[in-house]
């Protein structure tokens, strides 16, 4: 009988399992879900590349087969340099252990025996912990240590995105499918859902200027909820980081998409930050075109009609007091530290005089201003045609 | 959430269920709460993403349970420096009188200075009554060297603990073949 010790190890487990109830795992099984949602997707991405490489490989072969026969046969046939076989396209995941890419390395036959490809991940941790994710083309019938070198030296190809800084969500969804080849059908699906992609509620519900602009490594096989769950997350964390308080998040922000469409040279950033604040601080409207452009919809003009100015919209900063009810595109990192910051200075209006630099006038008085506008008037008849 | 797709139902109800279960065995082989939640989170998607576990309820639990043992024995080759076995005194076990919770505990932590093959080994012919040769399958060892992990270990938990019941013929002989899933009713 071994009642001592089995019943002290069923003791131990039973202590173990109460305690189940305080882990992440027992709270939410979300993030262990996620995790086997994108392995199987690789896996499947995998197997039908692998397949239709086996296909090429059965073709080759029977060509190879067929010049075999008509050439005589030589004496000394060059050996083979090495007994490496078809290529295979394998899948590295962010946050695969070394086990995992054994598994995936012995699954597709590029090595024979995982457990040899774990001794070396392990001996060599340091790097194990630096394999890129990404997609990675590599021979079959490799030994453990060449395929755990081939990780660094063939180059994975891997889904990267940049946003850049001023674009709207429409631009972005565009951008991403074509980049990342993900149905923009999916991106708007996933941007309806405004919890999954971690929408914080300060955006109401609307993602316009909360995806970041910034550039982006994804996994190859992310999905549309994933990519816009980064994007928010950068903008969040970029908000936290830069100190501003939760309740003036959403402020920040809209003030910030205002810079980011309004300035073209980092040095009005701050400038126009603050004749926004001197204007909503004078009960001014603000009356700036960028709010028009976005209301309108369409191109990127720096200009609006009279019609346009009269367009029904909470974004029309021509009709409605204060600031649009959220931000207009996505503000680069500068117009948010312009938002956050603004420079010192009483002016209350600001207009581009040279369209080709960007060089812009700032007033503090109606007078002062059409001077300025007087001055942009003369840039565009000096340049006609422009 | 609520999952849609039947393996993900499947992975739902095996943590609300046998979450416990499947922690309390990777407590026992870890001693160490973090280690045995990455443990079973990691044998989770092992297994599922494979869809090895998409026939049921017991199937899911018992292939979770495999991989929760190799990934351990897997894990425990990174161990470069394992804690040496303590050179103190065999101190004779008190029987019916001990305190129970305290005697496993002292055990528990005797196993867990056996390095991983060992620990995995002993766990599984005491906790889970499995014979040599269902261990074996088990972890993916050959039966001799289950038996040898077997008497090593038992060897080192009897220099500290002296003899707690054990029989040798026992250790090497006994169990059952196959990994059981459901709650013990009991021992016999």
């Amino acid at each position: 009988m071994n009642d001592t010790i089995s019943t002290s190890l069923e003791t131990v487990a039973r202590l173990g399992a109460e305690a189940f109830a305080t882990t992440a795992l027992a709270t939410d099984v979300g993030p262990t879900l996620r995790r086997v949602s994108r392995a199987r997707v690789a896996r499947v991405a995998a197997g039908a590349v692998a397949a239709a490489l086996l296909v090429a490989a059965v073709t080759v072969g029977a060509l190879g087969f067929g010049h075999r026969v008509v050439t005589p046969a030589g004496p000394s046939a060059t050996p083979s340099p090495s007994a490496l076989g078809a290529p295979v396209m394998v899948v590295i995941n962010t946050g695969d252990t070394g086990t995992d890419i054994a598994h995936t390395l012995e699954d597709a036959g590029v090595i024979a025996d995982a457990d040899e490809f774990i001794a070396v991940a392990i001996e060599r941790d340091d790097q194990t912990r630096s394999i890129q994710p990404g997609y990675y083309e590599l021979p079959t019938g490799m030994s453990a240590a060449a395929a755990f070198d081939a990780l660094f030296t063939v180059r994975p190809t891997v889904g990267s995105v940049t946003i850049p800084e001023g674009f709207g969500e429409a631009q972005i969804v565009d951008r991403v499918s074509q980049v990342l080849d993900i149905p923009a059908a999916d991106l708007e699906a996933a941007l309806a859902d405004p919890e999954a992609i971690g929408l914080p509620p300060e955006a109401n519900g609307n993602a316009e200027g909360w995806l970041g602009p910034y550039t982006y490594r994804f996994d190859p096989d992310a999905s549309a909820t994933e990519v816009l769950a980064a994007m928010v997350d950068a903008t969040v964390a970029h908000l936290s980081e830069a100190g501003v308080p939760r309740d003036q998040w959403l402020r920040t922000l809209t003030i910030a998409s205002l810079v980011e469409r309004e300035a073209k040279l980092d040095v009005d950033r701050p400038k126009i930050a603050r004749v926004i604040q001197n204007r909503l601080d004078a009960g001014m409207l603000l009356e700036l075109d960028s709010t028009i452009r976005y209301a309108v919809g369409g191109d990127d003009s720096v200009f609006s009609s009279a019609d346009d100015r009269q367009v029904d919209s909470p974004y029309n900063t021509y009709l409605h007091a204060g600031l649009p009810p959220g931000p207009i595109a996505s503000p680069g990192m500068a117009s948010i530290e312009a938002a956050i910051h603004p420079a010192d200075g009483t002016w209350l209006y600001f207009v581009t005089i040279n369209l080709v630099t960007g060089e812009t006038a700032y007033a503090t008085t109606f007078p002062e201003h059409q001077a300025n506008v007087e001055k942009l008037r003369a840039w565009i008849l000096e340049k006609q045609g422009y | 959430m609520s999952a849609t797709k039947p393996w993900a139902r499947l992975l739902e109800q095996l943590v609300a269920e046998r979450g416990a279960a499947l922690f309390g065995y990777a407590y026992v082989l870890t001693g160490d709460k973090a280690r045995a939640e990455d443990l079973v989170q990691d044998a989770l998607v092992r297994t599922f993403r494979r869809g090895r576990a998409d026939q049921g309820l017991d199937a899911a639990h018992a292939y979770v349970k495999r991989a929760i043992a190799t990934a351990f024995v897997d894990s425990g080759r990174r161990l470069r420096a394992r804690p040496a076995i303590s050179d103190v005194e065999a101190e004779p076990v008190a029987s019916d009188h001990a305190d129970d919770v305290a005697l496993a505990l002292s055990l528990h932590a005797s196993i867990l200075t056996l390095p991983p093959r060992e620990r995995a080994c002993v766990v599984l012919r005491y906790l889970e009554d499995l014979s040599v040769a269902a261990i074996a399958a088990e972890l993916g060892l050959a039966e001799g060297s289950v038996k040898r992990y077997l008497s090593d270990g038992v060897g080192r938990l009897r220099a500290v603990h002296g003899d707690f019941g054990l029989s040798a013929t026992d250790l090497l002989t006994g169990g059952r073949s196959t990994v059981p899933v459901t709650p013990k009713e009991g021992r016999s």
